[in-house]
Parts: structure tokens; C-alpha cells; sequence
């Protein structure tokens, strides 16, 4: 990748036209990202519950010590700590085995690519209402899980009992599974793209050395995807933190609180509790823990030197 | 031989893998509601009864979900016109940005980028009581516009950086001509660039309108009426009621992913092509 540097339009506009150029946009983001998060800041240093209006005063870091000992929140953040990173893992290493498949050169290859973008064109709540009908009572997963269950306490002569969505264990993996389900297409495709730039003459002279195809992979592939990898786990840490329209679909946050992801607490927080001070202290903590994270993945993609200013 | 067939094998997998999800749903959209509790695959009597409840504009039948379904065609239109509007904001503000960044040298483009990327990893339940407190105060509750502005906050960041990296892969040489040929820059990026750049753009607008067409927090807590409520926020609604028959959600959740999905398939080769160049332009 090299740096455009043009000469060409270097002139007493040089600053100013850029600028220009991206004012909308830098207006728009001020407004409505920069500005809320602002007062967001500004309001989880006050009491502030919308059921008692006239009690709103600054009290300084309490709302963040009292979420800070509370039992929900470190629920919360384990739970999405959980989702995230088992998602991340699962996207990647599902949309490499289809990015793969989709480089070799079969009959029908088109057909699988156009039928990838189903998934990621489905709405996150018609997601997770598919995914009720699926694994609810009558659902073809559950059938499938529970013929599953079946054989293995068949074949080791255990006693696992199988109650579907009602299992915490069983409710929080399967929408970890809905959640990657469909996030896959779009890591596939950014994959893709990053094999397909792969010069070929280098596996030429690798197969003429000898080398097996797992080397291959492991040799030329994966040192040319590092920086999509990169990219689909930036965006897939992103999307697992902010896990929101699946889980008010499919679970509701329950059984108990087995699918409380942080995204549902601040919800829950704020427009069930209408604990306004409370619930900013909470999307505080989010945004500091998924900025941080993004701040270490932009890091690395710099010392790589493969993102250029 | 062997190659091939497991080739053959694997390619099947990743279509079950695919497919098999939405195809039961779509399938199931079809069946009448006795049929699901037999765990069907296939509906044996086919009926489109599921979905007659959703165009029964009249609102005669008393059927469970009925008072749901109805809206259905109402919140399309809404999502159509929010979805439409999010899409040409992204184009004119993101196109602008992203020419500078990937074309101009200027000092603080890092900055700006930076700034970009930023506002990208800012999660929606972050500010979404800012927003709310936000719009209520302009009195941009329950309308379009609230949505609008909130589905293009937070798809802007993203077309601009799909944009730069798109842009970047264009040669320098087109727009070098028709400054040679007396182009002022935004001239050059009118009349050069945005033609050359057409199936990016196209991408990325779609893009846009597919990611604002499933936002969901933001529609939930803005809209309450029909009056602006897009159809994402409706079908949510099925998740509140215990006792909609899910034959009747399945061609609910049909006619709801109807139109991203064939957007998807017209402009399969462009949106693939955008987001790769995001990445390796």
C-alpha cells in the first residue's frame, strides 16, 4: 500500500478546502456522538431518576461507586466479556473456513456467494425472533439439540437433562450462535477480498519447494490476513459489546439474568429503572472499556504500519 | 477425486450453515399453525394465511397478532423514506470527507481519522440517553427526522472509511488530466471522480440503507407511534406477546427481511467489492 502524496494540489487552499470538505460530517458527528457523550459524562456525576424530578444534584463519583460494588454490573461485564470474546473467535475462524472455500474454484461457487449475504442482511430483531421459533418448543434446532442430548447420554449412559431455552448455559451459547450466525458474512467477505490480493506466484514457489497445504496456509495466508483479522475483530469486539436487538428479541435477558450483556443492563437501567445518573455511569464504563479496546487493536495496527494517515 | 467431492462436501456445509436457518423460517411462514407442532420441515398444505394478516389493511380479523400485523405496511413506508434519507446523507457528507482524506493532504487528516474511527467504536447504549434527552428537547420525538439523524451518526464513520480506502485504488493520473485541463479539486471530484467511483458509492449507499433498514435501539426509544415507527421496532412487538402463533411471526419476519435481502442479491458483486476494497485498497 503506498501513501498518495500529490503535489499537484498543494496551493494556498491547502488546508482550508479539506477542512471544508469534511465539515459536514464532522458536525453531524459532534452533535450527535461527541456532544451526548459529553453530557453523558456530565449527568452520571448527578442523581438524577426520572421518578423524582425534583431531586437532581451533583454528587460527584457516587453513581460510578455504587455500580462498582454491585453485583449486576461485574455480572453484566462477564457475561459480555464471555459473549465477545467467543463471538470474535467463532466469526473468525467460521468466515476463514468459508473465505477459503469461496477462493478454490468449484462449480457453484457463485451460488454460495450470493447466499452469503443472507445472513447479514437480516435485521439483529428478525434475527433473534427466528432464532425464538428455532430453538422454542417446537423449533427445528431444538429438535436437533434435543436428539443430540439424547444420543450423548445414550452412548456414555449419563443423565443430562435437556430443557432448552430455559437453561442459562444453553440460553446464553445460543445467542452467542444467532449473534455469530450473523456476523459471519461480513468478516467472509473482508477475508475474502485480503486472500484474493495474495500474489499467487508465491504459492507457485512454495509448492515447488515442497510444501504442504497446511504450511501454505500457515507460511503465506495467515502473514497476509493479519491485518483483516485485525479489522474483523475490531469490528466484531465492537458488535459483541453493543449486542442489544438480538438479546431484547430472543431472550428478554433471561432466563434470569444468564443473558444480562452489559448493552441490556444500561437498557434496563435507564428505561426500566429510569435511574437516568445511574445508567450514564454505566454507558461510561462501556464506552471506556470498548474504546480502550480499540485504542489497543488501532495500536497494533499501526506498528504495523499498515494504516497510514 | 477425492479433492474434489470433499470440496463438493464443504461447499454443502457452508450452504446448510448459510441457509438453513432462514430457509426453515421462510418455510415455516407457509405452513398452518398445527403443522409447527409436528416439527416439519416442508409444509405439507401450503396456505398463505400467515401473511393475508398482514395486508388486512381493514383490520377485520381478531386473530392474535392481528392488531400487530396490520401496521405492517404503514411502518414499511416509514422505514423506506428513513432508510432512503440515511442513505443520500451518507453519500453527499461521506463522498466530501473521504475525498479530502484520501486525495488532500492537510494537516490534522490523522486527526480527523482518528476522530472517525473514534466516533465508530462510541456503542449506541453509550449515548443513547443524551440522544433521547437530545431529541426530546427539539421536539423531534416520535418523527423521521430523530431517526434519521441518529441511523447516519452512526453509519457515516464507516462509509468514510470504506470510502478512503476506496477512493485510494482510483489513479492519481485521472484527476492530474482534468487539472491539466483547468479542474478546480471539487471539479475534479464531480466530474472525474464520482463517475469513476459509481459502484463504491453504490455499495456503500446500500450499505447504509440495509444498516439503517435494522437499527433497532435507536427507532425503539425515539418512535411511539405509527406515525414514525420503522418496521424493525413493529416486529418487536411479537416479542412482547406470548401467544402470536409463530407461523404468523415467520411471514412477518419474511416480509421484513424481503427487501434487504433483495437488495443484497441485485448488488451482491458491488457490495462484496466495497467492503473487500475497505480492506486491501
Amino acid at each position: 500500500m503506498t501513501v498518495l502524496r500529490p503535489s499537484l494540489f498543494m496551493s494556498r487552499t491547502r488546508d482550508l478546502l479539506p477542512l471544508l470538505l469534511n465539515l459536514p460530517a464532522v458536525i453531524l458527528l459532534l452533535a450527535f456522538i461527541a456532544y451526548p457523550i459529553g453530557i453523558s459524562f456530565w449527568m452520571s456525576l448527578h442523581r438524577y431518576n426520572l421518578r423524582r424530578p425534583d431531586q437532581v444534584y451533583f454528587h460527584g463519583l457516587e453513581n460510578y461507586a455504587t455500580i462498582l460494588a454491585s453485583s449486576e454490573f461485574w455480572n453484566a461485564l462477564w457475561i459480555s466479556l464471555y459473549f465477545t470474546f467467543m463471538a470474535v473467535l467463532l466469526v473468525i475462524v467460521i468466515a476463514m473456513a468459508i473465505a477459503l472455500l469461496l477462493h478454490e474454484s468449484f462449480r457453484g461457487r457463485g451460488v454460495v456467494r450470493a447466499l452469503l449475504l443472507i445472513p447479514w442482511a437480516i435485521p439483529g430483531v428478525v434475527n433473534g425472533l427466528m432464532w425464538v421459533g428455532l430453538l422454542g418448543d417446537y423449533g427445528a434446532f431444538n429438535a436437533m439439540l434435543e436428539d443430540t442430548v439424547a444420543a450423548v447420554n445414550y452412548l456414555f449412559g449419563i443423565n443430562i437433562v435437556y430443557t432448552g431455552m430455559a437453561s442459562p448455559f444453553v440460553a446464553l451459547n445460543a445467542a452467542i450462535g444467532a449473534h455469530v450466525w450473523r456476523s459471519v458474512p461480513f468478516a467472509c467477505i473482508i477475508f475474502l477480498a485480503a486472500i484474493q490480493a495474495i500474489p499467487t506466484e508465491q504459492y507457485r514457489a512454495a509448492r515447488v519447494d515442497g510444501a504442504t497445504s497446511w504450511n501454505r496456509f500457515r507460511f503465506i495466508t495467515l502473514p497476509w490476513l493479519y491485518h483483516a483479522v485485525l479489522v474483523v475483530a475490531i469490528f466484531e469486539t465492537m458488535n459483541g459489546f453493543r449486542a442489544f436487538d438480538l438479546i431484547y428479541a430472543l431472550t428478554g435477558g433471561g432466563p434470569g439474568d444468564a443473558t444480562h450483556v452489559i448493552a441490556w443492563q444500561t437498557y434496563k437501567e435507564a428505561f426500566a429503572r429510569l435511574d437516568f445518573g445511574g445508567a450514564n455511569a454505566y454507558s461510561y464504563l462501556i464506552t471506556l472499556i470498548t474504546m480502550t479496546l480499540a485504542i489497543i487493536y488501532i495500536r497494533l495496527l499501526y506498528r504495523r504500519g499498515l494504516v497510514q494517515g | 477425486m477425492w479433492r474434489r467431492a470433499s470440496l463438493y462436501i464443504y461447499a454443502l456445509a457452508a450452504v446448510i450453515y448459510l441457509t438453513l436457518p432462514f430457509a426453515w423460517v421462510a418455510a415455516v411462514s407457509f405452513m398452518p399453525e398445527r403443522e409447527v407442532t409436528q416439527q416439519r420441515w416442508w409444509p405439507e398444505e401450503p396456505t398463505i394465511g400467515n401473511y393475508s394478516l398482514y395486508f388486512d389493511v381493514e383490520g377485520q380479523s381478531a386473530d392474535v397478532g392481528a392488531a400487530i400485523a396490520r401496521q405492517f405496511p404503514r411502518a414499511i413506508v416509514n422505514s423506506l423514506i428513513i432508510g432512503t434519507a440515511v442513505m443520500l446523507l451518507n453519500l453527499t457528507c461521506g463522498s466530501l470527507a473521504a475525498y479530502a482524506l484520501a486525495r488532500l493532504p492537510f494537516r490534522g487528516n490523522l486527526l480527523l481519522l482518528l476522530f472517525y474511527l473514534g466516533s465508530r467504536s462510541v456503542p449506541g447504549v453509550a449515548i443513547m440517553i443524551p440522544m433521547y434527552l437530545l431529541m426530546r428537547s427539539y421536539g423531534l420525538l416520535d418523527t423521521h427526522l430523530s431517526v434519521i439523524l441518529s441511523h447516519t451518526t452512526f453509519t457515516l464513520p464507516f462509509t468514510i472509511w470504506i470510502l478512503k480506502g476506496y477512493f485510494q485504488t482510483v489513479p492519481l493520473d485521472l484527476e492530474r488530466a482534468a487539472r491539466v485541463d483547468g479542474c478546480t479539486p471539487l471539479g475534479a471530484l464531480v466530474r472525474v471522480f464520482l463517475p469513476v467511483t459509481t459502484p463504491g458509492l453504490v455499495a456503500v449507499g446500500i450499505f447504509a440503507f440495509i444498516a439503517s433498514w435494522g437499527e433497532f435501539l435507536f427507532a425503539l426509544l425515539f418512535t411511539t407511534t405509527i406515525a414514525s415507527r420503522p418496521v424493525t421496532v413493529l416486529a418487536s412487538d411479537f416479542a412482547q406477546e406470548l401467544q402470536v402463533p409463530f407461523t404468523v411471526i415467520a411471514a412477518g419476519g419474511v416480509l421484513v427481511i424481503l427487501l434487504p435481502l433483495v437488495l443484497s442479491f441485485l448488488f451482491q458483486r458491488l457490495i462484496i467489492q466495497g467492503i473487500g476494497g475497505s480492506v486491501t485498497g
